[in-house]
């Protein structure tokens, strides 16, 4: 048997995964292209072509329109939250103090869950009737009766605050793991100068770590971008559609209303808003910090 | 004076972050461990305990501290819906592995030049295509092939999401091993199949087993393709069988009995997984690989 080449093995080796990932990718996609085009009859098992009018038709749809608003706020605010949190956290941990090992655990532990698990956790914290956030303000004498967090005004920012929640562990032990990076001479010559801790932040830290928050950032805009389960599982949507983002408002027209061509015209908006994160993403992966 | 100023800055933090971290999680344990009147009373901390929810869950009625109560009317398909994740999620690991090691070793190691970087493009695209931009036409695909509602199909569903996830984790994770013992090795007459066997891969053992690890917590987690194609039948996963309890409004402790469940292993499974998180670059394992 000849000997194989570095070259020769590692397509050997990368082949079958090229294949099941290609499959993967482009089936789902194209099908989803074509069906955009079209419109299917389900009672009849027929699809007739529409041209652009699925396409169209996403300019009249005031429920899209309001979905495109709440997916905005959802982004923006989770994005936000999952830099300052994870930031915070990773400053925190990267301090010596007793218990340092215990809050490892218990930082990790909010990215275990399920984003299902996120939202029912987030619904038995915040219920009017039995919700722990209610018992605890009652119990201090705040208040009297329960408040409804997850009314119209508010129920979005509960959502970005819950997907935070789940997703601001990871952001943090990337950050602590670009601090660990740094020389500690570089701080100990920042506290000879006496520097203050916001100039040493500043000046020593922050050059470290920006890249990995910018990444985090990233990240954090892609994952609520997609996000699906959390305004499913946590608010329904509601009260009304006052929660629902633009992935909660596609699922609904593909599996309730089954307009498959619509709901196929609607998911190529998310799909184009991932795609230039990710090119972003890619980007940033391959510019010199 | 300002030293100790300092450590109370610290500690304070720290306490914040660890309320913050674990209140929604304490919320719903305590939930799962009380009747619901005395939940619905309001009580923070677990008034006149009891795992009365968690038998009922698994299918007991019990004499609770208000009276008798039955068992949940779904836990026949909650503990089969056990059963069928404690199938798909070991295998999913173990799939994933075979496939993603080659390729994540190959990907990490290799000068390949272009086609890399087109392959890292395609992995990170994978990895973040929205579920619902996909769930249509995989619901369509996997109907047709008789897929959906198997556990064969849970597990091809979920292994296209693992797959690319931990072959990319791995990826970094093998570019960042030093190169030094594996050339010596081949000096020394190893084959490349060789040196892998015999020096890389007892190297990046930890690596593996995290990698394993974060592909059984994955599909032990998802919600979204085991709801869409297995919800309501034998197949359904544990996590689809939940979905049943959003008719059960008035049952809370039972809901949170069943999801603490579910839980629990996840939250093992992370808090084993947490020294490597940092030394495996989960986030970004394309900064190690993409010059």
């Amino acid at each position: 048997m000849p000997r194989l080449t570095d070259r020769q093995l590692a397509i050997f080796l990368i082949t079958p995964l090229i294949i099941f990932v290609a499959t993967i990718n482009l089936y789902p996609i194209g099908y989803s292209l074509w069906l955009s085009f079209n419109k299917v009859n389900l009672l009849e098992n027929t699809a007739t072509y529409v041209g652009t009018e699925n396409y169209l038709k996403m300019g009249n749809d005031v429920f899209l329109t309001q979905s495109f608003l709440v997916s905005a706020r959802f982004i923006i605010e989770a994005t936000v939250l999952i830099i300052i949190i994870s930031l915070l956290t990773a400053l925190v941990l990267a301090q010596r103090f007793r218990g340092q090992s215990i809050l490892k655990v218990l930082v990790i532990l909010p990215w275990a869950l399920s984003e299902f698990a996120v939202a029912i956790a987030g619904r038995f914290f915040l219920d009017r009737n039995y919700g722990f956030l209610n018992s605890l303000l009652k119990s201090t004498g705040l208040i009297k009766e329960g408040i409804n967090f997850l009314n119209a005004t508010f129920a979005v920012e509960w959502l970005a605050i819950f997907f935070a929640w789940n997703v601001a562990p990871l952001g943090a032990y990337f950050i602590l793991s670009a601090i660990q990076t740094i020389p500690e001479d570089l701080y100990k010559q920042a506290r000879i100068d006496g520097a203050s801790y916001f100039s040493r932040f500043r000046n020593v830290t922050f050059p470290f770590i920006r890249y990995a928050i910018l990444i985090t950032g990233v990240l954090a805009c892609i994952l609520s971008t997609s996000s699906v389960v959390i305004s499913f599982a946590m608010t329904g949507g509601g009260p009304g559609t006052a929660s629902t983002p633009v992935t909660l408002y596609n699922f609904r027209v593909f599996f309730y209303n089954q307009d498959y061509g619509y709901g196929a015209a609607i998911s190529w908006i998310t799909l184009a808003a991932v795609v230039l994160l990710t090119i972003a993403y890619f980007r940033l992966l391959t510019v010199r910090r | 004076m300002k030293i100790r100023r300092d450590r109370m800055l610290v500690y304070l933090a720290a306490i914040l972050i660890g309320l913050w971290s674990i209140g929604p999680i304490y919320s719903l344990v305590i939930i799962s461990l009380m009747d619901v009147r005395d939940v619905v009373a309001g009580y923070i901390y677990p008034y006149n305990p009891n795992i009365n929810a968690y038998l009922r869950v698994i299918g007991f009625d019990v004499q609770g501290p208000y009276g008798f109560l039955r068992a949940y009317g779904g836990s026949k398909q909650l503990m089969q819906g056990l059963l069928n994740i404690s199938i798909i999620a070991p295998t999913v690991m173990a799939i994933t592995l075979i496939a993603a090691v080659p390729a994540g070793y190959a990907l990490g190691r290799f000068r390949i030049g272009r086609l890399r970087s087109v392959l890292i493009m395609i992995l990170l695209g994978t990895r973040s295509l929205p579920p619902v931009s996909v769930a249509l036409p995989y619901f369509f695909l996997f109907t047709q092939l008789g897929l959906r509602s198997t556990l064969q199909g849970m597990i091809i569903i979920h292994l296209t999401i693992t797959i690319p996830i931990v072959t990319w984790i791995l990826m970094g994770f093998f570019a960042a091993l030093p190169q030094d013992l594996e050339k010596a090795a081949r000096i020394d007459g190893c084959g490349r199949l060789e040196a892998l066997t015999k020096v890389v891969l007892p190297l990046a053992a930890p690596g593996i087993a995290a990698s394993a690890i974060i592909a059984f917590l994955f599909s032990w987690n998802d919600f979204f393709y085991s709801w869409l194609l297995s919800q309501g039948t034998s197949a359904a996963t544990y996590n689809a069988q939940l979905s049943g309890f959003f008719n059960f409004q008035n049952e809370p402790a039972m809901f949170a009995a069943a999801v603490t469940l579910q839980i629990i292993v996840a939250a093992i499974i992370a808090s084993v997984l947490q020294k490597y998180i940092t030394q495996l670059k989960i986030v970004d394992p394309g900064t190690v690989v993409v010059e």
